[in-house]
C-alpha cells in the first residue's frame, strides 16, 4: 500500500466545490475521484461549465473563498495532503510541487512587472536564488520556450498573445515542478501557435518529467498527447480510462456524443455535423438520477433514479451507465481493435 | 520623457493666461478700489488723478498685459496699503503649501493603508466600520471639524495652540493638520479601497499566487503596482482641494497662509493681492496635475511607452 501510494502524483478522492452566494449555491464538483501517476499526462476533458478548472484550481487551493467551499475525503499533492495545509505550507507547494499555465494568457500577466521580475519571483521564493542569479534563470526560461532572452526587461504589453502564454509557460515551468497543470493552454491562441505551443508542454514533459493534467475541450490535442483521459459532465467524472480505452473503446453516450459532434476530416462534407442536444444541466439544481439522462439518446427511466455505480472494464476503463447493466447494451459508435 | 514632460509644461501656458485674464476681468468688475481708496469725500479731479498714478485708466488689455508682464517678471504690484504684495505673498506661500504637505502626507499614509485593509477584509466589521467613519468624514463641513478641535485639544485640554503659530511651528500645525486630512482621508480611503478590490480577484493575482508568492505580497506588490494609477490620481485631485480649502482652513486656524491672506483681501477690495494669489494659486493647480500625468508614467509601464514610444 505505502509503496503504490509513492507512485501517485496526485491522489482525490470524493472532490466536492460548491460557491454560495446570497442567491444560490452552484455545485460545480460533485464527488470526483482520481489518482494520477508520476510522468503521466492525464487529460479534463468536458464541456465549457463541466467544472473543470474548477477541480484543477482546488489542487492549488486556489478556489476563491468565499464563495467556494471546497470539501475532500483525500486531496493529496506528491503525498502532501492540501487539505490539512496551513497558509506558508500551501506557498511553499504552489509553484515548486504543483504549478499551473492559466487559459488567459492576456489577463494572466501582472501588466507592471517586467516578464523577467515575474518569471524570477518564483525562482527567488523556491531556489533561494538571489535576484541576480534568479534573472539569470529567467532569460534561460525564455529561452527555453522560444523568446530572446534579451527580452527580459520588456513589459507584458510587448509581447504578442502567444509570446504572453510562453510567458505564463515559461513562469509555471521555472521551477521545475513535479506536477504540470495547464489549464486550455492553447484556447486563446490561433492554430498556428497552438502547435507550437503544444510541442514546447511536451518537450519540456519529457525533459523536466513532470506529471501533467491538461484540462481541453479539443479531442484533437488529447489524442496527441495524453496517457489517460477522464470525461467530466456536470462536475463527475462520467468515464475515465487510457486514451487507447476512451478513443477506440468509448461507452459513455456522452463521450460518444463529443466524437460524434467533431467534424470528420476527409469525410462527406454535405453532411451536417451532430451536436449534442440539449444545455448543461443548471449546476444550482441537484439532479436525483444521472446528470446526462436529459439528453441521453440512450436514457430509459431508470436513468432518471440515482446516479449510476461505476463500472469497471479492461483494466482501467471506469464507466457510470446504468444502460451497462444490461449484459447487452451498446452504444452505435464502433469499437476499434 | 523628458520631452514629454517639457510639451506638458508648455501646454500649461494657454491655459494659465486664460484663467488669468479671467481673474483680472473679473476683478476688475469688482467694483472701483479708486472710491474704495479715497472715500466718500474726494473730488472727481482726486480720483482721476488717482487713477492715473494707478494706471487704472489704461482699457482692461492694456492693464492686464501690463500686468503679467511685471509678474512674469515676480513684482506683483502693491497693495491698497501701499505693502509689496509679492513680498506678502512670498512670507505667506510656504505656511499653505507646508500646511498642505503635512496634510497629504498624513492622508496617505492612513488613508491607503486603511482602503486596502477594508479591500482584504471585504465586508468584515472593521471594513464596515471604516466606511462609516469615510462617509461622516466626507459630509461633515471642515469648519466645524475645525472648531471642535479647537474646543477639545485647545481649549478644554490646553495641549495645542489653538491659532497661528505659537508654541513651535511642529506643534502649531497639528490640529490644522488633522482637520484638513479629515476630508481628504475619506475620499482616498474609498479610492484606494474602490481600486484594490478592482484588482485583488484579477487573472494575474491568481498567477503571482499559483507561483507561491506570499499574500502579503500578492497584496502589497502585485495588487497595489495596479491599483495605484487611480490613488495618484485621487492625491492629485486631493492637493487640489487642499489648496481651494486653505482658504476656510486657514480662517478657522488663523494660520498665516495665503489663505487668509486672500480673505482679508477680498473684503477690502484689494485687487492686486487677490489677482495675484488667484493666479499664482492657480499655476500651482496646474503643475500639480502635470506632475501626476508624469507620475503615471513611472507607475504603469504602458503609459510610459506611449511617451517615449517604446
Amino acid at each position: 500500500m505505502a509503496e503504490e501510494m509513492k507512485d501517485l502524483a496526485l491522489e482525490v478522492k470524493n472532490l466536492n466545490i460548491r460557491f454560495e452566494t446570497d442567491d444560490e449555491t452552484v455545485y460545480a464538483v460533485n464527488g470526483i475521484s482520481f489518482d494520477l501517476e508520476k510522468q503521466k499526462t492525464m487529460a479534463l476533458v468536458g464541456e465549457t461549465g463541466a467544472g473543470k478548472t474548477t477541480t484543477v484550481l482546488s489542487l492549488l487551493k486556489l478556489v476563491q473563498s468565499p464563495p467556494g467551499v471546497v470539501n475532500a475525503d483525500t486531496l493529496k499533492v506528491v503525498g502532501n495532503d492540501v487539505m490539512k495545509m496551513t497558509a506558508t505550507e500551501l506557498e511553499a507547494m504552489r509553484g515548486k510541487d504543483i504549478a499551473m499555465i492559466f487559459q488567459d494568457p492576456m489577463s494572466s500577466l501582472n501588466p507592471v512587472m517586467t516578464v523577467g521580475e515575474q518569471i524570477a519571483e518564483s525562482v527567488m521564493l523556491h531556489e533561494g536564488l538571489d535576484e541576480k542569479a534568479a534573472m539569470e534563470h529567467a532569460k534561460e526560461m525564455l529561452a527555453l520556450v522560444g523568446i530572446s532572452g534579451d527580452r527580459v526587461n520588456d513589459y507584458p504589453h510587448q509581447f504578442s498573445g502567444g509570446m504572453k502564454q510562453r510567458v505564463v509557460i515559461a513562469i509555471a515551468l521555472a521551477c521545475r515542478p513535479s506536477i504540470l497543470i495547464a489549464d486550455e493552454p492553447t484556447t486563446a491562441l490561433d492554430v498556428t501557435i497552438q502547435a507550437q505551443v503544444l510541442e514546447l508542454i511536451k518537450k519540456l514533459k519529457d525533459e523536466y518529467k513532470t506529471s501533467t493534467i491538461l484540462v481541453t475541450h479539443d479531442l484533437g490535442i488529447v489524442a496527441e498527447t495524453c496517457d489517460i483521459v477522464a470525461v467530466m459532465y456536470a462536475g463527475k467524472i462520467i468515464e475515465y480510462g487510457s486514451l487507447e480505452e476512451i478513443f477506440n473503446h468509448t461507452k459513455h453516450p456522452y463521450t460518444e456524443g463529443l466524437f460524434n459532434s467533431l467534424p470528420v476530416m476527409g469525410g462527406d462534407r454535405s453532411q451536417k455535423l451532430k451536436p449534442i442536444k440539449g444545455l448543461t444541466p443548471d449546476p444550482s439544481k441537484i439532479y436525483p438520477g444521472c446528470t446526462f439522462a436529459e439528453r441521453c439518446p440512450y436514457a430509459t427511466e431508470k436513468c432518471t433514479q440515482g446516479f449510476p455505480e461505476y463500472k469497471k472494464f479492461g483494466a482501467t476503463h471506469i464507466v457510470a451507465c446504468s444502460r451497462y447493466d444490461e449484459p447487452d447494451f451498446h452504444i452505435e459508435r464502433k469499437e476499434i481493435d | 520623457m523628458w520631452k514629454y514632460v517639457v510639451k506638458r509644461i508648455l501646454q500649461l501656458i494657454p491655459i494659465i493666461l486664460l484663467v488669468s485674464f479671467l481673474v483680472f476681468w473679473l476683478m476688475s468688475l469688482t467694483g472701483d478700489p479708486v472710491r474704495n481708496l479715497l472715500g466718500d469725500q474726494a473730488t472727481q479731479e482726486q480720483i482721476e488723478a488717482k487713477r492715473a498714478e494707478l494706471g487704472l485708466d489704461k482699457p482692461l488689455v492694456v492693464r492686464y498685459g501690463i500686468y503679467m508682464f511685471d509678474l512674469v517678471r515676480g513684482d506683483m504690484g502693491e497693495a491698497l496699503d501701499g505693502k509689496s504684495v509679492s513680498e506678502q505673498f512670498g512670507q505667506r506661500f510656504p505656511y499653505t503649501m507646508l500646511l498642505c504637505g503635512t496634510s497629504i502626507l498624513l492622508t496617505v499614509i492612513i488613508s491607503v493603508p486603511a482602503g486596502i485593509f477594508a479591500a482584504t477584509h471585504k465586508d468584515s466589521l472593521l471594513d464596515t466600520g471604516i466606511s462609516v467613519f469615510a462617509l461622516a468624514g466626507i459630509s461633515v463641513p471642515v469648519f466645524w471639524i475645525g472648531m471642535l478641535l479647537i474646543l477639545l485639544f485647545g481649549v478644554k485640554l490646553g495641549w495645542l495652540p489653538t491659532s497661528g503659530i505659537q508654541q513651535g511651528l511642529a506643534k502649531s500645525l497639528i490640529l490644522p493638520t488633522v482637520c484638513s486630512s479629515v476630508q481628504c482621508l475619506a475620499a482616498m480611503e474609498r479610492m484606494t479601497r474602490a481600486s484594490m478590490l478592482d484588482n485583488l480577484n484579477s487573472d494575474y493575482l491568481r498567477t503571482a499566487r499559483a507561483k507561491g508568492v506570499k499574500e502579503k505580497t500578492v497584496v502589497w506588490k502585485h495588487a497595489l503596482g495596479n491599483a495605484l494609477i487611480p490613488i495618484i490620481t485621487s492625491i492629485g485631485g486631493q492637493i487640489s482641494l487642499l489648496i481651494g480649502g486653505a482658504v476656510s482652513l486657514e480662517t478657522v486656524f488663523s494660520w498665516p497662509g495665503i489663505g487668509s491672506y486672500v480673505v482679508a483681501a477680498v473684503r477690502s477690495g484689494d485687487y492686486n493681492v487677490v489677482t495675484g494669489s488667484v493666479i499664482v494659486l492657480t499655476v500651482v493647480v496646474s503643475l500639480v496635475t502635470v506632475a501626476v500625468d508624469i507620475a503615471y508614467a513611472f507607475v504603469d509601464p504602458r503609459i510610459k511607452a506611449k511617451y517615449t514610444g517604446k
